[in-house]
């Protein structure tokens, strides 16, 4: 919206047009034009003055206070109140929206978990195990391609969504986000003991020095049987060295 | 009650302080659109959709800055709106309709009638600063508030609205030569 090329006015007419500027600012009385002896001299300033003096005389009518319809107040006031209320209805609905996505997402998760065959009472029941335990990643590796669920992960990212969605709800959003908090921990099983180690891993250990036993001393179950068959490897491998 | 305190109070979803708030504005804003969009029907109804902008956006409000420059603001952009939506422009027909105390043969009214439709006929923005200044007695600080340029552009765009103006009347022949005595020219 840039303005359009004002018309050429001659350079002896700008004191004129600015007295006449001033005068419409209320700046400056109108007989200051009449004084100005350029109107002798200028035709189009002569009538530009003129013209001041009929605006002048015309401005006070043109601001005229309008009368306000009537009912005009309680229009608005009743038409901003709705509004109001229909925006806090209209979060609401959004914030049922995504409650109800987030516990859809934690029914699907938890069903698809509890569909999955177990492999033993380890407490990770969805975390994927390392591949160097034979056993174990024989029945809990997952397919290429495919990616575990974490319901934690899950719960937690519905969470951050519906705190996203209703950030004007703080206090809502803020119980609901309290509730997602607790709802993990009844998903998870609960801690069993480890298992016992089995007789060759019984065995390896037996046979390995009191030095190295104090310091594997906290480790156990899967990780125990790790280690066994790594020193046994080791020892395996080394050339110079008779088999026992 | 100052600016900030109504604000304050209306964001608190206080009722009286959102009916004083209204009540403080609504006749600017009115006779705003009134004389942006001619026609009284679409001004009451911009003004209404103007005080839900205002309440739906109230929080944006920059507390440092006047209130008032700041709603007449966003009367101007809904008008500007409103125009572009029903494309055309306000019509004579509106005035000569909606003046029921205009008498044929009255001077004043017929010379405020022609300088309103020569008004009307000058571009969006020389209307709308003129207007302001004119008709809603805004001053040049508050006029550049409203419509978010600098006061410099407010000024030239005023200049040129009421050189256009001047020279509409001189050429209508709306400057009798009694009046030009008394400027003794
Ligand atoms: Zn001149």
């Amino acid at each position: 919206m840039n303005p359009p090329t004002p018309e050429l006015i001659p350079t002896a007419c700008g004191p004129t047009l600015a007295r006449i500027q001033s005068v419409l600012d209320g700046a400056t009385l109108p007989d200051k034009i009449a004084a100005d002896p350029h109107l002798t001299a200028c035709e189009s300033c002569r009538g530009r003055a003129r013209a001041t003096r009929t605006l002048l005389a015309a401005l006070p009518a043109l601001d005229e206070p309008d009368t306000l319809p009537i009912g005009l107040t309680g229009a608005i006031l009743a038409e901003v109140k709705s509004d109001r209320r229909a925006r806090i209805r209209r979060r609401a609905v959004a914030l049922v929206g995504s409650l109800a996505a987030a516990v859809a997402i934690v029914v699907w998760a938890a069903t698809r978990s509890a569909g999955r065959p177990s492999p033993d009472s380890s407490p990770e029941i969805v975390s994927p195990r390392p591949d160097h335990i034979p056993a174990l990643a024989s029945t809990s590796a997952p397919t290429p391609g495919s990616r575990p669920i974490r319901i934690g992960d899950e719960l937690a990212r519905a969470g951050g969504a519906i705190r996203e969605s209703s950030r004007e709800l703080t206090d809502p959003a803020g119980a609901a986000s309290q509730v997602f908090a607790t709802l993990p921990s009844s998903f998870f099983l609960k801690p069993t003991p480890p298992p016992t180690p089995t007789e060759p891993v019984a065995r390896s250990l037996a046979e390995i020095s009191e030095v190295a036993k104090t310091g594997l001393e906290p480790v156990t179950g899967s990780a125990q049987k790790a280690f066994a068959r790594f020193l046994r490897d080791v020892e395996a491998m080394q050339p110079g060295k008779p088999k026992s | 009650m100052t600016d900030a305190v109504i604000v304050r109070r209306c964001l608190a979803g206080d009722p009286g302080a959102t009916r004083e708030l209204v009540e403080r504005f609504q006749k600017d804003v009115y006779g705003l659109c009134v004389r942006l969009l001619g026609h009284h029907q679409d001004a009451e109804d911009v003004t209404q959709e103007v005080f839900l902008r205002v309440f739906r956006s109230l929080g944006r409000w920059d507390a440092t800055r006047p209130l008032r420059p700041w709603v007449l603001g966003i009367a101007v952009n809904r008008c500007r709106t409103c125009a572009g939506r029903r494309s055309r422009g306000p019509e004579l027909a509106d005035y000569l309709h909606e003046a029921p105390d205009r008498r044929p043969g009255d001077d004043s009214a017929e010379l405020t009638h022609e300088i309103r439709a020569a008004v009307d006929g000058l571009r969006d923005d020389y209307r709308t600063v003129f207007v302001l200044f004119h008709e809603r007695g805004q001053s040049y600080d508050e006029i550049a508030e409203v419509i978010g340029r600098p006061v410099g552009t407010v000024k030239t765009w005023l200049h040129r609205a009421r050189l256009e103006l001047l020279d509409h009347l001189r050429s209508r022949g709306l400057v009798a030569e009694e009046e030009a005595k008394e400027f003794k020219v």
